[in-house]
């Protein structure tokens, strides 16, 4: 950094390179929108950049004279610290005239006069395009027009000295945010969130709540609750998962299925299952996540594209901090606890035997989330999740009706390996979890090594033990006891039993897979957000909210409870 | 909500045999063929904008597309046709595969 960073000449540092014209329309819009997309380059394209660009492919007039014409080039300029494409520029009665075309309406001056008008954003980015232009040709452009495709109308902008100051204002304001650390805070006029391409990652409404007094929660939240691709479980040896242009083809013995590749949002290959490079390289390119697994159910690695920088410094910045763990630990062991008593309580009322031999251990647990919400140590904190979870699965059995087998009860809890079916069950479906929690910290940007609560002793990434401690109970047990009540398992077939440990059957592991992804399509009203959504896009919207906990807003994550 | 996934009759016409194949295998990576040029897609209005965007592209002045949006009620009439069952018109669309 150089002094010159705090001067308020326009004459940019040789460590400042040139902003996009685009990212103006960006600032205008909402700064916080700006930082994102230029600073952390979040960028999401959504429907409405998609249109904008099919105008551009499809849209830009041929000339019908024989005038001058320069289409569609670029443009850079180190002093005005700005580049960008500039739609066209034509001769215009001896002068260059900039042109920008736009796909949607013009502003008209008030609802009774109808005179069309440049939009705010696209009056200053033709004029920088226009200024761009300029010193390009070595020529002075004393006009920028803007074409309306959807009014069929075309708004003259004059070049004059105001605007030029505006454009170059605005290029400063553009540096100081992006020399800034931090996230700017979201715009005070919801109305824009609810169009702004980035709301999914900036999430405005979630971040308003805090805010917001108890009980005011009518706002509707703009994450998408409902997920729109599925994941493929490869689990049959032979198999291969293939590329053929825009699809999958996912080859076994009974054939070959073919997908479209924008349905799938991972691939996810069990043991011996086989993937082509070509398939590696399209599902990275079209961010489609690819995860190994061992027959056993453990995550072995995945295919990892380059992280977003920013999001990981704000990360390591936060995560270095004991005060900041500390507080997300205890967040994630007291939700962790209290899910396992409010489960106990839950799963044994109106049994009065059930509840009366769970009665010690779910006081024993219940003390133990009250002295995790006082803690100040990760110790002490480890020590209570520690307590819990012993006396909660010692009273494990009387969550499962008197009908399910002997055989299929838990004989206490036993990790590596799991020594008996139940065991087996647990251990496996938090593999499932844990899976999904690390895809979805890699996509959303996030380092899964960098964690605040676990220790990075083991071969384990600590963000992903951290964050999974939510879901055990919530996406695993509770599903998984419906399961056994239900006398959907079956002791002989479902499981592979060795001297020592169990495993499951091949028709098991499908078994619980198939309750696992089903219970992701389940229903889920978020306490804290109010909002509805299911368990499958859970996990995303937690793992954004606590990454608002160190980027300007916290208090929301790790607030999910059994209802 | 743009979340929401609704079916799309993708129909086009394509003068030029390369142009048309590469039209198609586009389409393979967003949806099914139902007819000979005639996909169903399932899609998000994001991923609909997407498609579009990718074919335009694609296609040139002189090839013509058509998109027909169907609501939910439409889309659970068309489970008749003359060959094969596709009776999956209305079903919700899966969150997960097993091979
Ligand atoms: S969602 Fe709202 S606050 Fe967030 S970047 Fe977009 S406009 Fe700004």
């Amino acid at each position: 950094m150089t002094a010159n960073l705090d001067s308020n000449d326009t004459v940019a540092a040789p460590e400042e390179p040139p902003i996009r014209v685009m990212a103006l329309h960006a600032l205008l819009y909402c700064e916080r929108l700006f930082y994102l997309e230029e600073v952390e380059g979040l960028y999401e394209a959504d429907e409405r950049v998609y249109a904008g660009r099919r105008l551009h492919e499809e849209r830009v007039p041929k000339l019908d004279d024989d005038s001058r014409e320069l289409r569609s080039f670029e443009v850079s300029s180190e002093s005005l610290g700005l580049f960008g494409k500039v739609d066209a520029a034509r001769i215009r009665d001896g002068d260059w005239v900039a042109y920008e075309h736009k796909k949607g309406r013009c502003k008209r001056v008030s609802s009774s006069d109808k005179t069309p008008m440049a939009w705010p954003s696209d009056r200053l980015q033709v004029a920088a395009y226009a200024m761009l232009l300029e010193e390009q040709l070595g020529q002075t452009v004393t006009q920028g027009r803007i074409r309306y495709h959807q009014d069929n109308v075309t708004v003259r902008v004059p070049i004059d000295d105001l605007i030029r100051a505006e454009v170059r204002a605005a290029v400063e304001m553009m540096r100081r945010l992006r020399r800034s650390g931090d996230r700017p805070p979201v715009s005070d006029n919801e109305k824009l969130c609810r169009r702004c391409s980035l709301r999914v990652i900036c999430l405005p409404e979630e971040e308003r709540i805090t805010v917001q007094p108890e009980g005011a929660r009518d706002r509707a939240t703009l994450f998408p609750s409902r997920r729109d691709r599925r994941t493929l479980h490869v689990t049959t040896v032979p198999a291969t998962v293939k590329r053929s242009a825009r699809q999958l083809h996912v080859e076994t013995d009974e054939g070959t299925k073919k997908i479209p590749m924008e349905q799938v949002d991972a691939v996810v290959l069990y043991g011996g299952a086989q993937i082509t490079s070509q398939a590696i390289a399209a599902c990275v390119h079209e961010k489609v996540a690819v995860q190994w697994v061992t027959t056993g159910g453990r995550v072995t690695g995945m295919v990892e594209t380059p992280g977003r920088v920013r999001q990981r410094i704000r990360q390591y910045t936060a995560l270095t901090q004991s005060d900041i763990c500390l507080q997300l630990a205890r967040v994630t062991v007291v939700a962790k606890i209290q899910f396992q008593l409010q489960y106990l309580l839950r799963g044994t009322r109106g049994n009065e035997i059930a509840r009366a031999a769970a009665q010690a251990d779910i006081e024993m647990i219940r003390r133990a989330v009250s002295r995790a919400e006082k803690s100040e140590s990760l110790d002490s904190l480890r020590g209570e999740e520690g307590i819990a979870a012993r006396h909660y699965f010692s009273s494990f059995n009387q969550l499962l009706s008197d009908r399910v087998a002997a055989s299929l009860r838990m004989n206490g809890r036993t990790k590596h390996p799991p020594r008996d079916r139940l065991n087996c069950l647990l251990s496996y479906g938090y593999s499932m979890i844990f899976g999904l929690v690390q895809r979805t910290i890699l996509a959303i940007g996030l380092e899964p090594a960098f964690g605040y609560f676990h220790q990075p002793r083991t071969t384990a990434p600590p963000l992903v033990m951290d964050v999974m401690e939510l879901f055990r109970t919530l996406l695993w047990e509770m599903p998984l006891v419906g399961s056994l009540n239900r006398g959907q398992w079956d002791e002989t077939s479902d499981f592979e039993i060795y001297p020592g440990h169990v495993w499951l059957s091949d028709e098991g592991r499908k078994k619980a897979i198939t309750l696992f992804e089903t219970r992701l399509t389940e229903s889920y009203r978020h306490p804290y957000t109010d909002q509805s959504l299911e368990y499958g896009r859970m996990v995303e919207l937690e793992l954004r909210l606590l990454e608002k906990e160190w980027s300007g807003s916290s208090g929301a994550f790790g607030q999910l409870r059994i209802r | 909500m743009s979340s929401q996934q609704k079916w799309n009759l993708v129909s086009y016409d394509v003068r030029d045999p390369k142009r048309l194949r590469r039209v198609a295998k586009l389409l393979e990576g967003y949806g099914e063929r139902v007819q000979y040029s005639l996909f169903r897609v399932r899609a998000t209005t994001e991923r609909l904008e997407k498609l579009r965007w990718e074919l335009s592209e694609l296609m040139a002045i002189e090839d013509d597309l058509l998109v027909i949006p169907l609501c939910d009620r439409c889309a659970t009439k068309v489970d008749d046709h003359s060959r094969g069952d596709r009776s999956d018109w209305g079903d919700p669309p899966p969150s997960f595969e097993i091979f």
